[in-house]
C-alpha cells in the first residue's frame, strides 16, 4: 500500500490563528501583546481558551476575563498548549472512519495529564509535557479521518493476524504509528522536543535518552492500563524498565501517580 | 422448616431470592464480622431492618470483591495479550489491579 504522507496537500492544515501562534512561539521571546492581537481575531478560539483557563484544571475558576489576563495568570506555555490542543482537536471532530472520536480524545487528554503529572513528579522542567501526551496518537486519528481505507486495512490485518495495532501498522505502512504522529507534528511545526519525545518513546533502545520520552512511555502505559477512553489500540505491548529507572520511579510510586491521573481526569471532563 | 434464627448473612447468597424468605420473619441474625453487599442491603431495607444496618459498616461482601478482582484481572489480561516486554506481565497487572479495586470500592 502506497500512502504518500509526504504530500502536503493530503495532510490537514491547522487554522491560520493556530499556525500564527505556533510560529510566534517558535521564534522565541513571545510578546504578550502580539499573542493577544493574534488570538482576539479568532473569537471562537479565544472563548475556548478562556473557558478552559477558568476551569478547575488551572485553579482560577471564573477569575480570568481576557486573553491578556490568561497569558499573565496561567502563563504563556499553558496558553500555547491550549491553543495547540484546541486547534488540533478542531481538525478531528467528525468521524469518518472506525475510531470513536470522543473516546479517542478522552484517552488523549488523559495521556496529556499523565505525561504532565509524571514530568512534575520527576522534576522535569518541560512545558510541552501535556501537549506531548495529548498529541502522541494524532497519527492514528489523522489516518482514520483522512486515510480511512488505509486505517481499515490496518485494523483488518490486526484482526486477521491477532496482533497488536502497532505491529499491524508497521506491516501495512512500513512506519509506526508514532512515526506518523511525529511526521504530522513536524508538518505543523510543533516544537522539536515534542516530536523527538514521541519518536523516541516508540524506540525501546533510545527511549532513555529523553526524559520526556520516558514520561510519555509511562503515561501511555498508565492510561491504557486504567482503561480511560480508547485510542483504537488500547493494548499494552511493552514496558520499559530503563524508562522507569531514568525517571527514578518504582512500582509503588507509579500507583500513586495512577491515583493523581485518575482524579485529575475525572475532575476535568473537557471532552 | 429451617431454623431462621441460626442463619447468618455471611452464609447466604447475594440477592433477594434467599434474603426474602428469611427476612419475611424478621429473624435473621447479622454477626459483627459480616460484610454486606449493596444488593443485600437493598433487599434487607425493604423489611424495615435499617436499624440493624446502621450499626454495620457497609462494605462489599468478600465474595463480590473476589469476583470483581477476577473480572478486573481478566480485563487487564486482555489488555496485555500482546505484551512483549521483559517485566513479568502479572507484576504489571498487579500495579493496576490494586488501584482499580480501591477505586471501585471507595
Amino acid at each position: 500500500m502506497q500512502v504518500k504522507f509526504t504530500e502536503k496537500s493530503r495532510l490537514p492544515a491547522l487554522s491560520e490563528t493556530v499556525n500564527s501562534v505556533i510560529m510566534l512561539f517558535n521564534k522565541g521571546n513571545v510578546d504578550i501583546k502580539k499573542l493577544e492581537a493574534i488570538l482576539v481575531k479568532d473569537p471562537g478560539l479565544s472563548s475556548q481558551v478562556l473557558k478552559i483557563a477558568n476551569s478547575p484544571f488551572f485553579g482560577f475558576s471564573g477569575k480570568i476575563s481576557s486573553i491578556k489576563e490568561a497569558c499573565m495568570i496561567v502563563g504563556l506555555s499553558s496558553i500555547y498548549n491550549l491553543v495547540t490542543a484546541i486547534g488540533v482537536m478542531d481538525q478531528f471532530q467528525s468521524s469518518t472512519g472506525k475510531l470513536n472520536f470522543k473516546k479517542f480524545w478522552q484517552h488523549a487528554f488523559a495521556k496529556g495529564v499523565a505525561t504532565q503529572i509524571i514530568a512534575e513528579t520527576c522534576n522535569i522542567d518541560e512545558p510541552s509535557a501535556f501537549i506531548t501526551g495529548l498529541l502522541r496518537d494524532v497519527g492514528k486519528i489523522m489516518l482514520d479521518t483522512y486515510f480511512p481505507d488505509t486505517h481499515e486495512e490496518i485494523s483488518r490485518f490486526q484482526e486477521e493476524h491477532n496482533c497488536a495495532y502497532e505491529k499491524s501498522h508497521l506491516k501495512i505502512l512500513d512506519k509506526s504509528d508514532v512515526q506518523i504522529s511525529a511526521h504530522i507534528l513536524s508538518y505543523w511545526r510543533l516544537p522539536q522536543v515534542v516530536i523527538t519525545a514521541i519518536e523516541q518513546q516508540g524506540d525501546m533502545e533510545k527511549i532513555a535518552e529523553s526524559d520526556l520520552a520516558c514520561a510519555l512511555h509511562l503515561a501511555d502505559f498508565m492510561v491504557k492500563g486504567l482503561g480511560i477512553g480508547n485510542n483504537g489500540g488500547n493494548y499494552i505491548v511493552n514496558f520499559s524498565v530503563p524508562a522507569l529507572n531514568a525517571m527514578g520511579l518504582d512500582y509503588l510510586k507509579i500507583e500513586e501517580i495512577l491515583g493523581s491521573v485518575d482524579e485529575t481526569v475525572s475532575e476535568n471532563q473537557f471532552i | 422448616m429451617k431454623e431462621l434464627k441460626k442463619v447468618m448473612i455471611s452464609d447466604l447468597c447475594v440477592g433477594d431470592r434467599i434474603v426474602k424468605p428469611i427476612m419475611s420473619n424478621n429473624m435473621c441474625i447479622i454477626n459483627e464480622d459480616t460484610v454486606l453487599s449493596e444488593k443485600m442491603i437493598s433487599g434487607l431495607s425493604k423489611y424495615n431492618v435499617e436499624e440493624i444496618l446502621i450499626e454495620r459498616k457497609i462494605k462489599l461482601a468478600k465474595q463480590e470483591v473476589e469476583k470483581m478482582k477476577r473480572d478486573l484481572f481478566l480485563q487487564l489480561k486482555e489488555q496485555f495479550k500482546y505484551y512483549e516486554g521483559d517485566v513479568k506481565r502479572d507484576l504489571l497487572i498487579k500495579v493496576f489491579l490494586r488501584h482499580l479495586l480501591i477505586k471501585i470500592m471507595s
